[in-house]
């Protein structure tokens, strides 16, 4: 118990309720988790990653690395949640992490244990890959279970997220990133141009470190300055204020990426800006100090121990200590004292503090010792002393340890500017000496990194950058920027750092402290050979953690350089990569999930079948009929029964997700010729021709029916699966390949709904439905073309035929195809017209031996399904050329055949392999394999289509069907793939 | 090399771990090797150390532009199986399975190779057809799998979704329950550290710049270290093929695209098997330290920027939260991508060139990961004998002219 409520902050007075692991606890509106539980003396939050050992709250914002929590729990626990980033809100349960059965006594601290007995830990740097390798069946058995028994943080959900997410698309002239002095100034001078402007924070309050300032009267002027800038931007109708929205990423073309979090029905708005110019003022993040057990909870960065305090009306300790290589963390000791605290020590590894500091302590009667270092953090759970001692003139060693007492240690290594969004842009940032930290330096095109994100920490100084950024970016917009009133105070900011790496003395000295790597681990890493940066953070798992390596990489990274004998500029960063903060992925996936992961496509007669009785399958985008049980049918009964319609009488089908692709222009024809093998130029205008695709390399690439409409004017249709694809590929070759071509291709393909009709009736049923059309085979022969008119619809119906019975393909415009649908019904009920679905459309042309998806896989060549006839030899086509290789026109390829069940009853299943032994096992000579298979009424028996090596030649040939998954084997016979009608005559009929 | 056990971790531990000694030296390029070995990925150093161990071929340097094990290999999602379709792709990725059992113990250093199984989900009809074809052709090659329905997948994977009323539903999968995941670093440092056990000198920061031909055959290479000689170059560099193959004039069938990976947060063991669906296109697992390790798709345009399109990840993202829906509040952490590099037929190329000396072992695009041991042991034959090992042999470069191509694409479950 250490921290306590003191004073007011700038929270509101309303009491919230919440729990931490069950007990009950109190906040006030506008706290955070983290200041709520400090509020409430909670020290110990949570357990580390490695040695479990204990973790408090380190920081007051999202660097924060120790007080990893759950939030809520069921469907909606938050596991890793970041306890300074989340509010508290009525009700709010909170749960600690990583410890069993509580953060206090935590069991897997034994890992930790060995740590304290040995010398150097043995889970040092690299240790997994030394070790648990004897025996090594043990390594199954027991070593990894035992590691992945003890590895990640929170619990994650076991049921389902109950929450919405939603996707926004935003554009903006000017983006600004960041809502401290900075980032405010910048949005109000540029929103003053009339420009839209966006802005984000991450955090609930906008003013950045402005919230670390005492709400205290002589700041009043601060404060008033901060809550006006802000209520001018809310007020403006130009400007949007993003708060709790964490920016996290900067993509091309000027795209940031940002998650909002928001009460109410949606969790999280994922909101995709596209800016004009990007104004980059995302402040910069205090770096811990390196010495022994700097985890220790209550040691807190300097600047997060203030906020508590100033904003939050938090206590952190009873007793303060500070440690700094710089200016900044005197603000805390002086803060806290002039609260009525006592600061037991100023520590500054420093010789020469500047006076005004040190007559800031002696005014306020605090100890201040300088070139003086923290060896080490003591206490059993959480500080409750400090080990002191003097650093050598050298820093290589240290002397005169001696014990100082608090309850809170508040650390300052210097500043981090948050160059991350400014690297996305592509330019790696530079090492400024001055501020010991990574600026941005070259400016990535459109943005401007502006304040503390650039390294310059003064306020007056840093809103001035603000302001030059917005008069530039507004300038090149053609806009002129407000003249905005500065601060009423200035902070000077000047750090005047001295750099101090690491604490020259022995113990475990933290640089990430939630992945629990120490700097003895960087140093190993060094003598190991583990020398590049990126080595380093694989080689430790360093700045892998949540925080993304924003307290951590700085000091490992000098640490390293200082084992090279190697500058810090040299020694370099690791990339930057966007998330700069973990984001959930349900944030990601928006709504399209469920239903809406990717919506099915209706065809206007979906209801009708659905009335019908359907059974749906998916088929591409669609979900299509596969077959209309009746009353007590099974799927088998069904098809079957449809399938001996057609071949009887008369069936419709829905066919309306074929492609069709429309295709105009003078060179329309010419354009035909080389995509597809066969000749286009000559198809007479009101015919149809069957074409077929090949990719470049000769293989297979789609099939389908193209009409002639006019002589500059084609209809395509391509096959369910390949619609987009193939328009797709229609564009790039007019666009890339033959540019010189007057071509337009567009899709159609929701401009028509489409019905094959197919049977001995089929002509009887169309007759009697559009009696305005002559279906006689002299007026309309087979592959012909007719358009005509019925109630407003208008038609194409093309005599084609998938089934091998005489057939038409009526294409319907969309909004009256259920009318047509229902009219070639109605005239069909005289012949008993039944409706079949994809079951019965696969039937009958296995029977016939076509082809669909299921043979033409991306592997087979024109020869593979005996269509290389049908290949022009008087024209190029795409693929002619690499479609002759040797190895594409092997007899010994497996080619298209049809099987045939020796005993008639038995199936051949799909998937099976085409050998010559009857009880195939491993090693045996695979043939071939089968593609698809049906029940022929027609033959009474089961059949196939499979491809089988040299197959053309090997008809009559009795072979097995191996199913060894099932262990099933089945004789069959090689037959032709035409199995019904393979003359052709009943097509013409 | 000293030996690591645990009897040396714990005397190192009592040294405060600061006499460990380097995992491998950083020699200076010699005049010139027998072998030169471009590219310090997985598939490099694997050569080298199979060139080393069993051809006792050691005269050999790896050349490495960034750092050793840096490119694809330290961006993979560490998939292992070798459930492919065709008897030669299965017979490669299965030798390479059978090297990855021993690795940790040949190697002495701990690759955390862990067979947990891998499932190939089907959601619709066509999918479990492939899967069943693809099964039944494995089990005659002796590979194990099975081919299961979705009450059987629930077992394995509890968490997962197997509502039938769902947009793309579970309908079942295969399962290879020797596959899995390895730590992919580990298997570059382990070959590293081993190859230099053996003299092959590891070479870090040296672009190679050109490759110097005379009079038709490979003579050295030209780095930003200066010229080394080499009687033979090997190039394995992966999504860089293309630009090496130029400098020779050549032309290789591969396009180089980025493909995405990303992690979660660490969160408690949730999944304990490797969950692969191409139909929604997503995989994932879940690593020993707790991280959700998921595989996204590729970008449809060619590039070298190691990065990729942010949409793709989003469309994971989507398919990762229909499959666990349990999953959507968990965060992801860190994203990244690599350059992978595909030919036509998404099987490797391991192969000699017209170029005398010069050896290409490349275009394992999605999924060369799984193959490193398999790809490193018969490309050192190949390089040692000048004659492809009888495993590689049907990867030869002259596939493409011959047309005499395996094809992996779709039915193999592609990527990964
Ligand atoms: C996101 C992603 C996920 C993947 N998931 C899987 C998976 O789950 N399972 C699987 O089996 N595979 C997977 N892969 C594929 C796998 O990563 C690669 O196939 C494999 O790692 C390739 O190894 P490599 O050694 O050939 O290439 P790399 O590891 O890329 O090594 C090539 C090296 O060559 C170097 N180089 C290039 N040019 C030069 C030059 N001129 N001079 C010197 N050096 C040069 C590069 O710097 C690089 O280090 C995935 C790939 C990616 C990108």
């Amino acid at each position: 118990m250490s921290g306590f409520r003191h004073g007011a902050g700038r929270l509101g007075d309303a009491q919230l309720n919440f729990t931490f692991d069950g007990k009950p606890m109190l906040a006030r509106a506008g706290d955070t988790v983290a200041s709520a539980l400090l509020a409430n003396g909670v020290e110990v939050v949570g357990r580390s990653f490695k040695y479990h050992r204990p973790r408090g709250v380190t920081s007051s914002g999202p660097e924060e690395a120790g007080a990893l929590v759950t939030i809520g729990a069921g469907g909606k626990a938050d596991p890793n949640a970041r306890a300074t980033m989340e509010p508290v809100t009525q009700g709010l349960e909170v749960f600690s992490q990583n410890c069993f059965p509580s953060p206090k006594f935590d069991l897997m601290s034994v890992n930790g244990l060995a740590g304290a007995i040995l010398p150097g830990s043995l889970f040092s740097a690299g240790f997994y890959y030394k070790t648990f390798m004897w025996p090594a069946a043990l390594w199954y058995k027991f070593y990894e279970p035992s590691i992945r028994a003890a590895a990640g943080m929170g619990v994650p959900p076991k049921v389902a997220d109950p929450d919405i997410y939603d996707r926004i698309q935003m554009f903006c002239d000017v983006a600004v990133v960041g809502g401290g002095s900075a980032g405010l100034s910048a949005a109000l001078s540029a929103s003053q141009s009339g420009l839209r402007v966006v802005i984000f924070d991450e955090h609930n309050d906008l003013g950045g470190q402005l919230l670390n300032e005492a709400n205290s009267d002589q700041n009043a002027d601060l404060e008033q300055w901060r809550k006006d800038t802000i209520a001018a931007l809310e007020a403006a109708d130009n400007v949007t204020v993003l708060a709790r929205a964490v920016c996290w990423g900067r993509f091309d073309g000027n795209m940031l990426a940002a998650h909002q979090s928001v009460d109410g029905k949606v969790r999280q708005n994922y909101i995709k800006v596209q800016a004009k110019k990007i104004i980059i003022a995302a402040g910069a993040i205090e770096r811990p100090l390196v010495f022994g057990n700097n985890d220790k909870p209550n040691v807190m960065l300097a600047s997060a121990a203030r906020r508590m305090l100033n904003h939050y009306g938090t206590a952190t300790g009873k007793m303060l200590a500070v440690f700094t290589n710089n200016d900044s963390a005197y603000q805390t000791a002086f803060d806290y004292s002039d609260a009525g605290i006592k600061v037991s020590a100023v520590v500054d590894s420093r010789q020469y503090p500047s006076e005004a500091l040190v007559d800031g302590c002696m005014s306020r009667g605090i100890t201040l010792h300088t070139q003086a270092v923290v060896t080490e953090a003591k206490g059993w759970q959480a500080v409750r002393s400090i080990e002191i001692a003097d650093l050598a003139a050298n820093g290589q060693s240290v002397s005169n340890r001696r014990r100082v007492a608090c309850d809170v240690l508040a650390h300052s290594g210097g500043w981090t500017p948050q160059v991350q969004m400014a690297a996305h842009g592509g330019k790696p940032p530079i090492y400024d000496k001055t501020i010991a930290a990574f600026v941005v330096g070259d400016q990535a095109p459109d943005t401007y990194s502006v304040g503390a994100a650039e390294g310059e920490n003064g306020l007056l100084a840093g809103v001035a950058q603000a302001l030059e950024a917005a008069k530039a970016a507004c300038a090149e917009l053609g806009g002129t920027a407000g003249a905005v009133t500065a601060p009423p105070q200035d902070r000077d900011g000047a750090t005047n750092i001295v750099p101090l790496w690491s604490v020259p003395a022995k113990g475990k000295q933290l640089v990430d402290i939630q992945h629990d790597v120490t700097a003895a681990d960087v140093v190993q890493s060094h003598s190991e050979g583990f020398v590049s940066v990126e080595h380093l953070k694989r080689y430790t798992t360093l700045g892998m953690a949540n925080d993304q390596g924003r307290t951590s990489n700085v000091n490992a990274l000098a640490i390293m350089a200082e084992c090279r004998g190697v500058s810090i500029a040299e020694a370099g960063t690791t990339r930057f990569r966007a998330p700069i903060a973990p984001v959930s992925m349900g944030g990601f996936a928006g709504r399209e999930i469920g239903k809406h992961f990717k919506p099915v496509r209706r065809t206007p007669m979906q209801e009708w079948h659905e009335k019908a009785g359907a059974v749906f399958v998916q088929a591409g985008m669609y979900m299509r009929p596969q077959y209309y049980p009746q009353a007590g049918e099974t799927i088998d009964d069904a098809y079957e029964r449809e399938t001996e319609h057609v071949r009887k009488k008369v069936g419709i089908c829905d066919v309306t997700s074929l492609g069709k692709i429309e295709i105009v222009g003078p060179d329309a024809a010419e354009f035909l010729d080389r995509v597809y093998i066969n000749m286009f130029s000559t198809l007479k205008v009101g015919k149809a021709r069957y074409g077929v695709m090949l990719r470049e390399d000769g293989i297979v690439y789609d099939d389908g029916t193209t009409s002639r409409f006019a002589e500059d004017r084609f209809f395509m249709t391509t096959t369910t699966a390949k619609a987009g694809p193939v328009m797709a590929y229609l564009e790039r070759c007019l666009e890339i390949d033959w540019p010189e071509l007057k071509v337009r291709v567009s899709s159609v393909s929701e401009r028509w709904g489409a019905m094959a009709v197919a049977g001995p009736d089929a002509r009887a049923t169309l007759t009697a439905a559009f009696p305005s059309v002559d279906f006689s085979n002299e007026a309309f022969p087979f592959m012909g073309v007719v358009h005509a008119e019925h109630n407003g619809a208008k038609l194409v119906i093309l005599r084609i035929s998938f089934s091998g019975e005489m057939a038409y393909e009526v294409y319907a415009t969309s909004e009256h195809a259920t009318d047509i649908w229902q009219t070639v019904v109605d005239a069909g009920q005289a012949y008993d017209i039944v409706p079949y679905g994809l079951e019965t459309l696969g039937a009958l042309r296995i029977e016939k031996g076509h082809v669909t998806g299921a043979e033409l896989d991306g592997r087979v060549t024109l020869g593979d399904v005996h269509m290389d006839g049908m290949a022009s030899k008087k024209k190029w086509f795409v693929g002619k050329n690499l479609k002759q290789r040797e190895g594409m026109v092997h007899p010994d390829r497996p080619q298209l055949v049809g099987l045939k069940s020796v005993d008639p009853r038995t199936p051949i299943s799909t998937g099976s392999i085409l050998v010559t032994e009857a009880n195939a096992t491993a090693g045996a000579d695979k043939q071939g394999w089968v593609s698809s298979m049906t029940y022929s009424p027609e033959l009474g028996s089961f059949i196939a289509l499979g491809f089988l090596r040299g197959g053309k030649d090997r008809i009559g040939e009795r072979i097995y069907a191996a199913y060894p998954v099932k262990g099933k084997n089945v004789e069959v016979e090689v037959v032709s793939n035409h199995f019904v009608d393979p003359t052709n005559d009943r097509v013409k009929g | 090399m000293k030996k690591y056990s645990g009897f040396s971790l714990f005397k190192h531990s009592l040294s405060h771990h600061e006499n460990w000694q380097a995992a491998w030296r950083s020699p200076q390029p010699k005049k010139e090797y027998d072998v030169i070995i471009v590219g310090g990925g997985g598939h490099g150093l694997a050569t080298a150390y199979y060139l080393a161990k069993v051809h006792g071929i050691t005269n050999v340097a790896v050349l490495e532009k960034g750092y050793l094990g840096g490119g694809n290999t330290a961006r993979n999602t560490t998939i292992v199986r070798s459930n492919y379709l065709w008897d030669e792709a299965s017979k490669l990725y299965d030798h390479s399975l059978d090297l990855w059992k021993d690795l940790s113990q040949d190697l002495n250093y701990n690759v955390m190779f862990s067979q947990r199984g891998v499932l190939n989900l089907g959601h619709n009809l066509q999918d479990m057809r492939d899967i069943e074809r693809r099964v039944n052709a494995n089990r005659l090659n002796g590979i194990d799998g099975v081919v299961l329905n979705t009450a059987e997948v629930k077992e394995i994977v509890p968490i997962i979704n197997d509502s039938q009323d769902i947009r793309y539903p579970v309908l079942g999968a295969s399962w290879q329950a020797t596959g899995g995941v390895a730590r992919h670093d580990a298997v570059a440092w382990g070959f590293a550290r081993g190859a230099d056990s053996f003299g092959v000198d590891l070479i870090q920061q040296c672009e190679v710049l050109d490759i110097v031909t005379e009079e038709g055959a490979v003579v050295g290479v030209k780095t930003n270290q200066g010229f080394i000689g080499a009687k033979k170059v090997a190039c394995v560099t992966a999504g860089n093929s293309g630009v090496m193959a130029a400098m020779v004039g050549l032309r290789l069938p591969i396009e180089s695209r980025p493909l995405q990976a990303l992690v979660s947060e660490p969160i408690k063991p949730i999944i304990d098997t490797v969950v692969m669906s191409n139909a929604v296109h997503a995989y994932v697992s879940q690593s020993d330290k707790g991280d959700l390790v998921i595989g996204a798709g590729t970008d449809s345009y060619n590039g070298y920027g190691q990065r990729g399109s942010f949409n793709i990840v989003e469309h994971t993202m989507s398919a990762i939260c229909e499959l666990f829906p349990m999953f959507s509040r968990v965060r992801m952490n860190r994203a990244w991508g690599g350059i992978v590099d595909t030919c036509p037929d998404a099987c490797p190329i391991i192969s000699k060139t017209s170029v005398k000396g010069l050896f290409f072992n490349c275009g394992w695009g999605t999924g060369g990961f799984k193959a490193t041991p398999g790809s490193g042991n018969v490309f050192a034959h190949t390089l040692a004998h000048d004659e492809a090992h009888p495993l590689a042999a049907p990867f030869s470069i002259d596939r493409f002219s011959t047309g005499h191509l395996i094809d992996e694409h779709g039915a193999a479950g592609v990527a990964h």
